[in-house]
C-alpha cells in the first residue's frame, strides 16, 4: 500500500502538486488559527493564575444601631461616640483561613491620611485653594474656623497611605495599574518602609534608600484647635519606584489624597502605627486593635477558587462564617474576556475552515476517487480489499498534507504573529472603557460630591493583560493541527470514495469490460 | 479432485429469463477450457460467477470442494483466481514489472522475459506498450499469481491476428507448464484451437467437448 501510494504521487506528479497547494492552503489557514487559539489560551491561564484566583474576605454590612456590635466610647474632648467591637479582620482569622487546603497566600491592607512633611505632592485642590487665598487674602475668612493657613498648608500635604502585607499582592499591581519600575516591592516583614510614584520621584528628586517624613495631625481627626499639633511621626525609607499605568485624574478639583501619584505604599506595621496614632489622638481609653481593612486570599488552582471558598465559609473556628466572602474576579475579567473573545473568535474561524476544507476536499476527493474508478476496479479484481484501497488514498493524501505542513508552518510563523497582535490590538482598544471628555463643570461637580473616581475609570475595568503575544507553534498545537488535518482527509476520502464500498463484484467487471 | 467446480449452477436476471440452470461442471489443472458461444449466450456471466464477481441464484461453486461463497469472496479473488481481460486492465502509472509485482511482491524480471519483454520494456510505463505487450504483461501478471485458475475474458479480442496467436500460445503454454488450470471466454476459433475442452452454450445449455 505505501509503495502504491508513492508511486502514484511521483507518477501523478501533476495532480501531487495541485493536492500540495491545496493541503498547503488549508494548513497554512489552520496553523494560523491555531497558533492564535493556543498561545491566547496560555496567556488567559498565565493571567488567570495570576489575577483570577483570589477571593476577598470583607466587614459585611452592619446596622450602627445594633448593640450587639458597639459599645459607647469617649473621644478626647469628652464627648461621646459608639465604636465597633464585634469581629474584626485580624490576624487570627487570617491564619484561620490561611490553614484551608489550596489557600497560598494573602494581602491585607490598611489606609489612613497622614502628612508627608518633606514632600512636594503633585498639586491639586488643596493647593489650588491655597495659591488663590494667597492671592487673595480675603479668602482666608473662609478657613479662620478649621484653622486659618494652618488648615490649608496641613491640607496640601495630606496624602492617603496604603499598608500592604504584600505590596506585590495589592490589587494596583496584579491588574498592571501600577507598575513597579524600579527597587522591590514590600513585604510583611518590612517596617517603616514606602513605595512612591515615578511622579513625586521626580518632583522631589528622590531616589531608592532616601527618606520621606510622615506624621499624623490634629488636622486628620477633623479637630481644628490646632490642625498642625503632631501625634506622631516618623521616616519611611524609599525602597521601590512604581509607574503609573492609564489616565489619572489630576488638577485642581482633586484633592491630593485623591491623586493616584501622591499615595504612600507601605508595610502594614507603618499603617498600623498610623492606625495606633489615629485612636490614642481621638479617643480617651478606647482603640481598636490590629484589624486590616481589606483581605485578600490566593489560591493555586484557579480552576479549584470556587470550592476552596466553600470551605472556607464552612469553616467553624474562628468568625469566618460572620464576613462577607465572595470571589474576585473583577480584576481578571475585564482582562480575560477580551482574551477570550478573540479565542471564541478564532475558534470559530478554525471551526468554519475546517468544516470549509473538509467541503472543498470532499468535492476534490470525489472527483478525483471517481476518476480512478478503473484502478479501484483492477485492485479489487486482484483481490486487494477495499479497506486498502481507500487507505492508498488516504495515505497519498496523508503524504501530501506533511509536506504541505512541513512547509506551512515556517511561512505562516511571521505571519500568524502579525494577525494574532493585530486581533489583540483591536480588541484591547474595543474593551478599553471609553475615556469621556467632561466639562469643568461636571469634574467640579464630581469633585464636590466624591465622585471623581466614577468618571475616570483606571481600575479594575482596565485590560491588564499583555500588550503583545508571542504567537508561537508548539508541539500540543501541532498535534492539534495534524489530527485537524487527518480528521478533513479521513472524512473527505471516505464520504468521495463510499462508492467503492457500495461497488458490487458484477459492477467491477462492468467497469473493467 | 477437480480445482473448480460447479454444482447445480443457477442463473437469471429476471425471474423468466433465464440464463442457465442446473449447470454441473469441473475443472482441473493443467487443463484449458474455452467456454464459445454467441452474444448474450451466459458466458461471460458464467466467468464472472467462476471468479467470484457475482453470486449465482441457485446452486454452489467449489473450489478444492469448498464453497466459495463461504470463504469469502475477496479472498477467494485473491488466493484463488487470476484474471485476464480483453483491454489487458493494468494500472496506467506502474510499469511492467510494477504491474506483476502487484500480485507477487518478490516477482523478478524472470518473470517478464518468459512473456517474451525484454529488460527495457519491462521498466517502460505501460502506456508506451503496444497492445500485444500490454496483454503479454497481463498474462505474466496472472501467471506470476499464486492462484491456480486463470480466468480469461476475450484476452485476444484487441489483439491482430498474429499477436492473438502469439499471446494464446504463450497463455496456454506457460499455464501448463505451472499446472494452471485456465478458462477462456472467446469467439476466436484460434483459440478454441488451443484448448483441451470446449463448452459451448447454446440457448442455456452446455455442450462439453
Amino acid at each position: 500500500m505505501v509503495k502504491r501510494s508513492l508511486l502514484y504521487l511521483c507518477r501523478k506528479y501533476k495532480r501531487s502538486i495541485l493536492l500540495f497547494l491545496l493541503l498547503f492552503v488549508i494548513s497554512f489557514s489552520l496553523a494560523v488559527g491555531v497558533t492564535v487559539w493556543g498561545s491566547i489560551g496560555a496567556v488567559t491561564k498565565e493571567v488567570q493564575d495570576r489575577l483570577g484566583t483570589s477571593f476577598l474576605v470583607k466587614m459585611p454590612a452592619l446596622d450602627p444601631e445594633n448593640t450587639e456590635y458597639t459599645e459607647p466610647a469617649f473621644r478626647k474632648d469628652g464627648s461621646v461616640t459608639k465604636v465597633y467591637v464585634g469581629d474584626m479582620l485580624d490576624q487570627k482569622l487570617v491564619d484561620t483561613i490561611m490553614q484551608v487546603d489550596g489557600v497560598t497566600a494573602y494581602n491585607g491592607e490598611m489606609s489612613c491620611y497622614l502628612c508627608a512633611d518633606n514632600l512636594e505632592l503633585v498639586e491639586g485642590l488643596v493647593d489650588a485653594i491655597y495659591k488663590l487665598t494667597s492671592d487673595n487674602p480675603e479668602h482666608l475668612v473662609n478657613y479662620l474656623d478649621m484653622g486659618g493657613w494652618d488648615y490649608l498648608e496641613t491640607g496640601r500635604r495630606t496624602t492617603k497611605l496604603y499598608g500592604n502585607t504584600d505590596t506585590s499582592l495589592y490589587q494596583k499591581f496584579r491588574t498592571g495599574a501600577f507598575e513597579l519600575v524600579e527597587g522591590r516591592h514590600i513585604t510583611e516583614k518590612d517596617q517603616r518602609k514606602v513605595l512612591i510614584s515615578e511622579e513625586l520621584a521626580a518632583c522631589n528628586d528622590l531616589h531608592i534608600g532616601d527618606t520621606i517624613d510622615i506624621s499624623m495631625r490634629e488636622y486628620h481627626l477633623g479637630r481644628y484647635d490646632d490642625v498642625k499639633r503632631i501625634l506622631g511621626e516618623t521616616q519611611l525609607e524609599i525602597v521601590g519606584i512604581f509607574h503609573v499605568n492609564g489616565f489619572q485624574p489630576t488638577g485642581d478639583v482633586i484633592s491630593e489624597d485623591e491623586i493616584t501619584y501622591n499615595w504612600l505604599l507601605t508595610d502594614i506595621d507603618t499603617a498600623y502605627w498610623a492606625d495606633t496614632v489615629w485612636n490614642k489622638g481621638y479617643y480617651q481609653d478606647f482603640s481598636y486593635g490590629f484589624a486590616y481593612d481589606n483581605l485578600s486570599f490566593f489560591v493555586d488552582k484557579p480552576a479549584e477558587l470556587e470550592q476552596i471558598i466553600s470551605q472556607v465559609k464552612s469553616l467553624d473556628q474562628g468568625a469566618v462564617s460572620f464576613f462577607d466572602i465572595s470571589l474576585d474576579d473583577t480584576m481578571y475579567k475585564s482582562t480575560v474576556d477580551p482574551l477570550n473573545s478573540i479565542r471564541n473568535l478564532v475558534a470559530g474561524l478554525v471551526g468554519a475552515i475546517t468544516v470549509g476544507c473538509m467541503i472543498v476536499l470532499l468535492i476534490v476527493f470525489t472527483m478525483w476517487v471517481r476518476s480512478r474508478r478503473q484502478e479501484v476496479a483492477i485492485y479489487l479484481s486482484l483481490g486487494i480489499s477495499k479497506v486498502k484501497i481507500l487507505g492508498q488514498f488516504v495515505l497519498e493524501a496523508v503524504i501530501v498534507a506533511a509536506l504541505a505542513l512541513a512547509v506551512a508552518l515556517p511561512v505562516s510563523a511571521p505571519i500568524t504573529d502579525a494577525i494574532g497582535n493585530q486581533m489583540l490590538a483591536s480588541t484591547i482598544a474595543a474593551s478599553q472603557p471609553q475615556e469621556k471628555e467632561y466639562s469643568q463643570e461636571e469634574i467640579y461637580n464630581a469633585a464636590m460630591n466624591g465622585k471623581m473616581s466614577e468618571l475616570f475609570s483606571y481600575e479594575s475595568s482596565s485590560y491588564a493583560g499583555p500588550e503583545s503575544i508571542d504567537f508561537s507553534f508548539g508541539f500540543a498545537q501541532l498535534m492539534l493541527l495534524a489530527g485537524l488535518e487527518v480528521l478533513i482527509i479521513l472524512a473527505a476520502i471516505c464520504k468521495g470514495g463510499s462508492f467503492i464500498y457500495k461497488l458490487q463484484p458484477r459492477q467491477i467487471l462492468t467497469t473493467l469490460r | 479432485m477437480p480445482v473448480l467446480q460447479t454444482k447445480d449452477l443457477k442463473y437469471y436476471y429476471f425471474s423468466d429469463h433465464i440464463i442457465f440452470e442446473n449447470l454441473d461442471l469441473s475443472f482441473e489443472r493443467g487443463k484449458v477450457y474455452v467456454i464459445l458461444g454467441a452474444s448474450g449466450s451466459g458466458k461471460t456471466t458464467l466467468l464472472s460467477l467462476l471468479g467470484g464477481l457475482d453470486a449465482p441464484k441457485g446452486g454452489e461453486i467449489l473450489f478444492e470442494g469448498k464453497n466459495i461463497a463461504e470463504m469469502g469472496l475477496e479472498k477467494y479473488r485473491h488466493d484463488c483466481v487470476s484474471f485476464v481481460f480483453q483491454n489487458y486492465n493494468l494500472i496506467e502509472y506502474m510499469t511492467p514489472r510494477e504491474n506483476v509485482q502487484l500480485v507477487d511482491a518478490h516477482a523478478t524480471a524472470d518473470t517478464l522475459h518468459q512473456v517474451g519483454l525484454t529488460d527495457e520494456e519491462i521498466d517502460r510505463n505501460v502506456l508506451k506498450l503496444s497492445g500485444g505487450q500490454q496483454q503479454r504483461v497481463a498474462i505474466a501478471r496472472a501467471l506470476a499469481s499464486a492462484a491456480p485458475v486463470i480466468l480469461a475474458d476475450e484476452p485476444t479480442g484487441n489483439l491482430d491476428e498474429d499477436t492473438a496467436r502469439d499471446v494464446t500460445e504463450l497463455l496456454v503454454e506457460r499455464a501448463r507448464s505451472l499446472n494452471k488450470c485456465v478458462i477462456i471466454v472467446s469467439h476466436s476459433p484460434d483459440v478454441a484451437a488451443a484448448g483441451d475442452v470446449i463448452l459451448r452454450f447454446s440457448h442455456g445449455e452446455i455442450e462439453v467437448s
